[in-house]
């Protein structure tokens, strides 16, 4: 039995439940009113995330670089071996663009700028939690950042900004299930919906969608970004696939994706500012 | 002065959770350093102290990682009282069962999770992560909780010291 203040503090747990729901209702739809309250607090939080994730990078490099000491001579064998052949498809790259533009110009097609305006950033934090894969970076709309530009490190995708504050900006991971990327298998041209970790996808892994039934997909095929939508520039690597099936309604197949980015050790990575002349978009 | 005090000590749990325990991460999970100390607060201080201390961990995660105001602080508050409500009356002196009910702390606070995550459309296919996500954080959670339970006393009698004795 619930005696009067028992049942006054249940009506407050349920007046505090609902006002919370609500809430989210009205942020979800209103990011304006979020963006705002978002600011001030990370502003104060940031140059402490700042420190502390720059002492978490430094402790993790050192930790990792102990098994990197015993593996470093077979390393450094590979890696002139690597830069051996490199040399060779340096020039053979050099040949082909020259041939390219001749062509192009032979042709008369405009010749497309794949330069992109990139804006470098650190990351200052990470999704507290173990179910959602959102980073914050200490660059914002003070650097020119915006929502919704893709995000990239040398070895390819990482995300798309979610939101961006005066000098703070939200990444949502290409690993979080909240997140959609239009996506094509290199080799075949396949396009795919790339939906982050979800079932099948073991962690860490990313289920590609909506692949036609008769696309040929084989282990090891890459997967790049196919421009659609306008969010993300065309072209850019996001990983291999490790697996094609077919989906079971048998109408549509997908493949497990392994991405190209460790996202255990993002440190530094590059916001792309404008591609092609325009900006990124709204996610399909 | 109490509740101030409380609010920093949040305040430095998240921003170690989001760098610091990074380095304890294994795989794909972290122990929940701002949840234990909410399960362990609500533990020694009641439900009430629990849901708020859950409440302000919540907000803020929801404020600097999330796409909605409201979202971990609905499921981090409904934790921390269930957590303060069922220990209530529960002699919680031995360790192994501060670990205990940090588990099931935990499992509770992942249900109730998934429960919100489908009404609100946040993850797709929630229960396909049970075994990858939600059995391995219960135990690094568990494993980190005797010390954030004696922090959390050690903060409480200092805090009496301080707020409450009069001489």
């Amino acid at each position: 039995m619930f005696n009067i203040f028992r049942s006054r503090r249940l009506w407050l747990l349920v007046i505090v439940l609902f006002l919370l729901i609500f809430t989210i209702n009205y942020t979800s739809k209103n990011q304006s009113f979020f963006s705002r309250l978002e600011s001030p607090v990370i502003t104060i939080l940031s140059p402490a995330q700042k420190v502390l994730s720059t002492a978490t990078a430094a402790i993790k490099e050192s930790l990792g670089t102990i098994p990197d000491i015993l593996a470093l001579k077979k390393q450094n064998e590979e890696l002139k071996k690597q830069v051996a052949e490199l040399e060779q498809y340096k020039q053979k790259f050099l040949e082909y663009q020259k041939e390219n533009i001749n062509l192009r110009s032979l042709l008369g097609l405009k010749q497309r700028n794949y330069q992109y305006d990139l804006e470098t950033a650190e990351v200052i934090g990470r999704e507290p939690g173990n179910w959602f894969n959102v980073i914050l970076i200490d660059k914002g709309e003070e650097s020119g950042i915006k929502k919704d530009m893709a995000v990239i490190t040398d070895k390819g995708l990482v995300g798309y900004i979610l939101s961006a504050g005066k000098n703070f900006s939200k990444v949502i991971l290409i690993t979080d299930n909240r997140c959609s990327v239009s996506a094509m298998i290199e080799r075949t041209r396949d396009n795919g919906i790339l939906k982050g970790t979800i079932e099948p996808a073991p962690m860490g892994y990313i289920k590609m969608v909506y692949l036609p039934q008769e696309a040929n997909i084989i282990k090891g095929d890459t997967v790049i970004s196919s421009g659609l939508g306008g969010l993300i520039p065309k072209g850019i690597i996001i990983g291999e696939v490790v697996e094609a099936q077919k989906e079971t309604n048998g109408l549509m197949q997908y493949a497990i994706v392994k991405p190209e980015v460790d996202f255990q050790k993002l440190e530094q990575v590059f916001v792309i500012k404008n591609h092609n002349g325009s900006q990124g978009g709204m996610n399909p | 002065m109490r509740m101030i005090a409380y609010v920093l000590i949040m305040c430095t749990t998240v921003v170690l959770q989001s760098t610091v325990m990074e380095l304890f991460k294994i795989r794909w999970v972290k122990p929940d350093l701002p949840l234990v100390f909410a399960l362990c607060t609500a533990m020694v201080k009641g439900e009430n102290m629990g849901a708020f201390m859950g409440f302000i961990n919540g907000i803020l995660e929801d404020i600097v990682y999330g796409k909605m105001l409201g979202f971990a602080a609905l499921i981090k508050f409904l934790s921390g009282y269930i957590q303060g409500y069922i220990t209530r009356d529960i002699f919680k002196g031995p360790v192994f069962l501060t670990m205990i009910f940090t588990f099931l702390g935990t499992l509770i606070y992942d249900i109730i999770l998934i429960f919100f995550s489908l009404i609100f459309g946040q993850i797709r296919p929630p229960w396909y992560f049970f075994i990858p996500i939600v059995l391995p954080s219960a135990l690094s959670n568990m494993l980190i909780s005797p010390l954030v339970y004696m922090a959390v006393v050690k903060i409480e009698k200092f805090f009496d010291f301080y707020f409450n004795v009069k001489y």
